[in-house]
């Protein structure tokens, strides 16, 4: 796999882009969760992305919201980021051993890639979403998508500066 | 002795739980996932019998291997199947779950994180070692077999698009053809898009895409290149047996 700056994974997250393949209306529901999906690029087609969106049927706190990158030019794919609910524990960055059972965010890390481990691995608590309608909004914010309003309507109107 | 105290002292005191919902015990156990998440291990009676304990992930394995792999094919379901049937598991509307009684929970919980995480590696194997020759022994193919045609690798047809990149173009004849090889989702999703933006140039061309396993494509994505493209063929095996006659009738 090609090497990637932090700051490139930082640029890739946070770049703006497109919805090209739009979400279904409403999430559909197979094999114990909810579940959506779309497919982003940036302005000009240069990258692709894929977006999913789950929920847990049996424990809705249990949701996940990430952003996968997928390279032309080689094999494979690089998680970038994954909003999640309290679903359990999870390994707090730079901490050797702690537990929580928090909202958190998993986010690409060049440490990772270099030592061939799952770019997202590690993660950390965060207190900015609450619910999985909080946790979207703000994903979506963060990742630079241009065209939210135009497929995520019943989000809170204004959100996506327009 | 309940089971969750029961199940402590098997595991020496170095486990707890925390109780998701009433009487269902989510194990905190230093079982993880690549990504440093904690393998989803939840623990209940059956109907109340504190002699039957069912170890079940309520659905959070199939979720987590959804955001990259999907059981849409019946070869992939056959495969999870197995995974299930040879550690004594089920699948039940996603949940994998399997019942022991309370003095079996310790290694019953062991063999229960290892189909969780066989399962949550069915995309590894896919990718890493089913595929992993895919291209070498189509560029082998192409350039002994199909030598004849002039291959040439690398192709980019829109100048300054160097990002729609064919594979294999055979430019003998007043068209020619584009080679694509597809192992994957996002090859195909790349090869789709190439496909349309080469039509929308209106360059002329015949394309050919020739797929790892058209069956371990989803149905949209199934869809999409077999909108975009001329001839498709579904394995290599299917190409190797029928190139020769489909490059003889396109006269390249």
């Amino acid at each position: 796999m090609a090497s990637y700056s932090q700051n490139d994974l930082d640029r890739l997250i946070s770049c703006p882009k497109r919805i090209v393949t739009p979400p279904h209306k409403m999430m559909r529901t197979e094999k114990g969760h909810h579940r959506n999906d779309m497919e982003l690029t940036t302005e000009d087609g240069s990258h692709v992305f894929r977006v999913f969106m789950r929920i847990n049927e049996r424990l809705p706190e249990n949701f996940s919201i990430g952003l996968i990158y997928l390279p032309k030019d080689e094999r494979g794919e690089i998680h970038l980021l994954r909003y999640n609910g309290p679903h359990g524990e999870f390994v707090r960055l730079g901490v050797a051993e702690s537990h929580h059972v928090v909202h958190h965010v998993h986010r690409a890390r060049k440490e990772n890639l270099d030592a061939g481990k799952s770019a997202e691995k590690g993660a950390e608590p965060t207190e900015q979403f609450s619910d999985y309608n909080e946790a979207l909004r703000i994903f979506l914010a963060e990742v630079g998508v241009t065209n939210a309003g135009e497929h995520f309507a019943d989000l809170e109107p204004g959100l996506f500066g327009s | 002795m309940n089971y969750v105290q029961l199940l402590k002292e098997q595991f020496n005191g170095r486990v707890s739980v925390r109780e998701r919902r009433p009487e269902v015990f989510q194990l905190i156990v230093p079982l993880y996932h690549e990504d440093g998440d904690m393998v989803d291990i939840f623990l209940q009676t059956v109907n109340g019998d504190t002699r039957r304990i069912r170890i079940s992930d309520l659905g959070m394995t199939l979720m987590r291997l959804s955001y990259t792999f999907d059981i849409d094919t019946p070869n992939k379901e056959a495969i999870l199947q197995k995974i299930l049937a040879e550690n004594g598991a089920t699948e039940d509307n996603g949940e994998i779950y399997l019942e022991t009684t309370p003095e079996s929970l310790y290694p019953a919980v062991l063999q229960f994180a290892q189909v969780a995480s066989k399962i949550s590696n069915m995309e590894l194997l896919k990718r890493e070692v089913i595929k992993s020759l895919f291209y070498e022994m189509l560029e082998d193919f192409v350039t002994t077999s199909l030598v004849e045609y002039g291959p040439r690798q690398k192709v980019y047809p829109i100048p300054d698009r160097d990002e729609l990149e064919v594979d294999y173009e055979f430019n003998s004849r007043p068209r020619p053809i584009y080679l694509f090889g597809v192992k994957d989702t996002a090859k195909a999703r790349i090869v789709t898009i190439s496909c349309l933006e080469f039509q929308k140039a209106e360059l002329p061309f015949r394309s050919c895409v020739v797929h790892e396993d058209f069956g371990s494509l989803g149905r949209k994505d199934q869809n999409r290149i077999t909108s975009a493209a001329d001839k498709q063929f579904v394995t290599l095996d299917d190409f190797k047996d029928n190139a020769v006659k489909f490059f003889e009738r396109e006269g390249a």
